[in-house]
């Protein structure tokens, strides 16, 4: 391997035992923020990751530079100031507890390279990095961190639009498919067209470069083992651009647990005498056998609703006027939840929790629900799954929850609205692990996310990021030239942090290996365009 | 480290006669000139005047190699001879040719270094058989600033003999220009040129008072009529003004060139091209940006000055 550089310690910038500085004639075209390097010396060698890049020539001043080229840029003097860059490099793997003090500079070998991501355990790639001599492979993350048991929970951050999101997750999903050793599954929550609806195809338009990543990840692109949920409408259709989704329809026993989330009151007194009432209602139900909520209102207009009460007139403890105001918000489940919520027992339709199998994706498709119906159907969904991990009765192991546009169910600061969703969330990324319950949350601005949730996930992918964002005190622990790269990241690109890692690493990513709503509408556009051409 | 395993050895020799100094380099401190100012026959080759040898700037240049050498002489020790205090020098020179493979990027392609003690000439002859030891000439013990001032000659004097082996050295091996720091008249070669930057020598004064008026006036990118400067022993160079900054002042961008070339009129052009970029520093304007890669270049082979002190104190 030729040298790129050479590696010292100066009074102004020296060596320690976590980086060292190396200098590099700026004919070296190849280095960049991210570089994977190696320097050898008789006393030591170091492989470590370029953070900081400097250019410095031989001059004092923009003045001193102008004035010989007569203030003409295109003027070319037969001198030129000499130049340098230097290079700051932060330490991913030396073969001794201390600083370098000198030498050779150059790329690691693949072998090299590998030894440096070759973490113990670490068997799901995630990424590969491509090195600037242009070597590449696969980034390894540990299962054992990523499922549970020793850590979990995986982040994506970044602007929409530039695959950083869903398709990461789908090209991770696919990774964690193929190389876990755990009997894994995974949900997810479509709440954007049909974006996720489509993921049981194959995608057809992955590049040679896409591909390339797939080999080198030993990952076989296709379309997901996948089942479509979609809550019913009244007519007991999907509510869902997939016709062919399975339904399911709640009635009074599955959602009875999560009324008081959506019960509202104009105060906080109020709220509590409505919380009161409706406790003492369920106890009621519960003690007559009453399953349905037809039957619950049937029950209230005949006991709780006495025509010859006033309203200030106590009914087992509590006012007539609050029960009427129960039975209101009840009433209107119905209509307000757009067939999510049945009045009838026998119209019930359950999701099939424990069918669930390994490698299997439910999408659960909740893009034509509001936000109430959204986080009714997130809170039980996670709950049900929850509970059956504990008690180990499903066919699978492991689970991965897929949240995107995570900071809007659990934000830093949150509202009574989501207060409940929230707690579930964190409760998730505290617990999850020792359960193995996974959270893949995404969200273009991770710093809205709640710190509880933040501090236990174990791998974070950053994509691109606007400038706001990185001004976040969250991301103090990135240098600033690995923030201006992430600030110009083009498709594909992304930082991959994991707890195992000495530092984040640059990877790419491929497009999805499934096929994603936006590009079958491309496809289908363009079938539309073929087809009236051939008109014409 | 040649150097220091000289004073060590000297150290060990002369232990109980030496004591220490205060540090200082001589260069930066004023002596009488010991320099007998050569008698030199100054003729003009041209009809007095100036001529203008370029409209604008041009960076078209044909040369590659440059030359320069350093010194640095440094009170290391107090000698006693025989109650008087004599001091005696470390001398530490280098020279190297860089040559420009291309702009910005300077390779040094041959380089020399020297070390010694400088004494004078008595002490010389009682520490006969120390190698490295040399003497500055003759002096009285007692007269400890000629003892300084001859140092100081003789530091110069061995650098400029180094630049002189350095540079036969590069000439063997390369056919090609040389522009080398300061005068070259005893360079003997055809394929060196000399750009002297300092005027305290007004060579024209002697031929021609008006010319040498005209040429502290002389505007940019002209240069004076060519002379030829001859030393007693029969040496030759030819030589011209050149000014290749806006004058400033007399001397802002003045350079002289000395040559022993048929043909000047493009060396002239060349050395236009090489003032652009500026040398750093107070000589900016008369320092060639090569001349001052080659000055850079040895600073980082010599020992810096706060190394050299800490490694002269440790010595014993």
């Amino acid at each position: 391997m030729s040298a790129i550089g050479y590696a010292i310690g100066t009074r102004s910038s020296p060596n320690t035992a976590n980086e060292f500085y190396f200098w590099t004639p700026p004919e070296e075209g190849s280095l960049q923020i991210g570089s994977i390097v190696k320097v050898e010396s008789p006393e030591n060698s170091a492989i470590g990751v370029v953070e900081e890049m400097k250019s410095y020539a031989d001059v004092d001043d923009f003045l001193t530079h102008a004035l010989p080229r007569a203030n003409d840029p295109l003027l070319i003097p037969a001198n030129r100031e000499q130049s340098i860059l230097v290079c700051k490099t932060r330490v991913l793997k030396q073969r001794r507890e201390r600083p370098i003090t000198e030498g050779v500079v150059r790329y690691p070998t693949r072998e090299e390279l590998e030894e440096v991501f070759s973490v113990e355990g670490c068997n799901l790639p995630f990424g590969v990095f491509v090195n600037s001599d242009s070597t590449m492979l696969p980034v390894r993350v540990h299962e054992e961190y990523v499922l549970g048991y020793e850590g979990a929970h995986v982040n994506i951050s970044g602007m929409s639009g530039l695959a950083t999101k869903t398709s990461t997750f789908l090209f991770l999903l696919a990774s964690i498919f193929t190389h876990a050793e755990s009997r894994v599954a995974c949900v997810i929550f479509n709440n954007k067209s049909d974006d996720l609806l489509h993921i049981d195809q194959p995608s057809r338009e992955l590049t040679q470069e896409d591909l390339l990543i797939y080999e080198a990840c030993g990952i076989s692109p296709s379309g997901f083992e996948a089942r479509f949920f979609a809550p019913s409408n009244f007519y007991g259709r999907p509510q869902s651009l997939r016709q062919s989704a399975e339904v399911f329809r709640w009635g009074w026993e599955e959602v009875v647990e999560y009324l008081p989330g959506l019960l509202k009151a104009a105060t906080q007194d109020q709220k509590e005498k409505l919380d009161s009432a409706f406790y003492e209602l369920r106890r009621m139900a519960a003690q007559r056998g009453i399953s349905s909520l037809a039957e619950v209102l049937e029950f209230m207009r005949q006991e709780l609703l006495l025509e010859q009460k006033a309203p200030s007139e106590l009914i087992h403890g509590t006012y007539k006027a609050t029960w009427g105001k129960l039975y209101n918000q009840l009433r209107a489940l119905e209509t307000k939840y757009d067939g999510l919520i049945t009045g009838f027992a026998e119209e019930v339709v359950d999701l099939p929790f424990d069918s669930i199998k390994d490698r299997e994706v439910w999408v659960i498709d909740i893009q034509q629900l509001g936000f109430y119906p959204r986080k009714l159907v997130f809170e039980r969904v996670i709950d049900e799954f929850l509970s059956r991990l504990e008690r180990r009765s499903l066919k699978v192991e492991k689970l991965i929850i897929f949240m995107d546009e995570l900071n809007k169910y659990a934000p830093s600061s949150a509202g009574p609205e989501v207060a409940s969703l929230k707690e579930k969330l964190v409760e998730i990324a505290a617990r999850g692990r020792s359960i193995g319950i996974s959270l893949f949350g995404a969200e273009q601005f991770r710093s809205k996310i709640d710190q509880n949730i933040l501090g236990n996930i174990s791998t974070d992918i950053y994509g691109k990021t606007k400038d706001a964002e990185l001004a976040e005190p969250l991301y103090k622990n990135l240098p600033e030239q690995v923030k201006g790269r992430i600030r110009r990241f083009s498709r594909g690109e992304k930082l991959l942090d994991h707890e195992l890692f000495e530092a984040p690493v640059f990877i790419r990513v491929p497009r999805p290996p499934c096929m994603l709503g936006s590009e079958l509408s491309r496809l289908r556009a363009m079938q539309k365009g073929i087809a009236s051409a051939g008109q014409v | 480290m040649e150097w220091l395993r000289l004073v060590e050895e000297f150290g060990k020799l002369a232990e109980d006669r030496l004591s220490r100094g205060e540090y200082y380099e001589l260069e930066g401190v004023e002596t009488p000139s010991m320099t007998p100012h050569p008698r030199m026959q100054v003729r003009l080759l041209e009809i007095p005047g100036i001529y203008r040898v370029a409209e604008r700037y041009s960076a078209n240049t044909e040369l590659r190699y440059f030359m320069d050498g350093v010194q640095r002489t440094v009170l290391w020790r107090y000698y006693d001879y025989h109650s008087a205090r004599i001091p005696v020098f470390l001398h530490l020179s280098g020279a190297v040719v860089l040559e420009r493979v291309k702009p910005g990027v300077f390779l040094p392609v041959d380089q020399g270094y020297r070390s010694a003690l400088l004494v004078p000439e008595f002490l010389h002859e009682e520490l006969q058989g120390i190698d490295g030891v040399v003497s500055t000439g003759e002096a009285e013990p007692w007269n400890i600033a000629e003892a300084v001032a001859l140092a100081k000659v003789k530091s110069r004097a061995l650098r400029q003999a180094l630049e002189l082996e350095v540079m036969h050295r590069f000439l063997e091996r390369h056919d090609a220009l040389l522009v080398k720091d300061g005068n070259i008249i005893d360079t003997g070669s055809a394929r060196v040129v000399g750009v002297v930057k300092s005027h305290s020598r007004l060579y024209l004064q002697q031929v021609s008072p008006t010319l040498q008026r005209l040429v502290w006036n002389m505007p940019l990118y002209h240069r004076s009529s060519a002379f030829s400067l001859r030393l007693s022993d029969g040496s030759r160079v030819e030589s011209f003004y050149l000014r290749i900054h806006e004058p400033l002042a007399p001397e802002t961008g003045l350079i002289r060139v000395e040559h022993r070339l048929s043909e000047f009129e493009e060396l002239a052009s060349w050395l236009i091209a090489e003032s652009r970029v500026y040398s750093r520093g107070e000589r900016w304007h008369s320092m060639l940006y090569p001349i001052q890669r080659c000055e850079a270049y040895l600073r980082t082979q010599l020992p810096g000055r706060r190394r050299l002190r800490a490694l002269l104190e440790a010595v014993a």
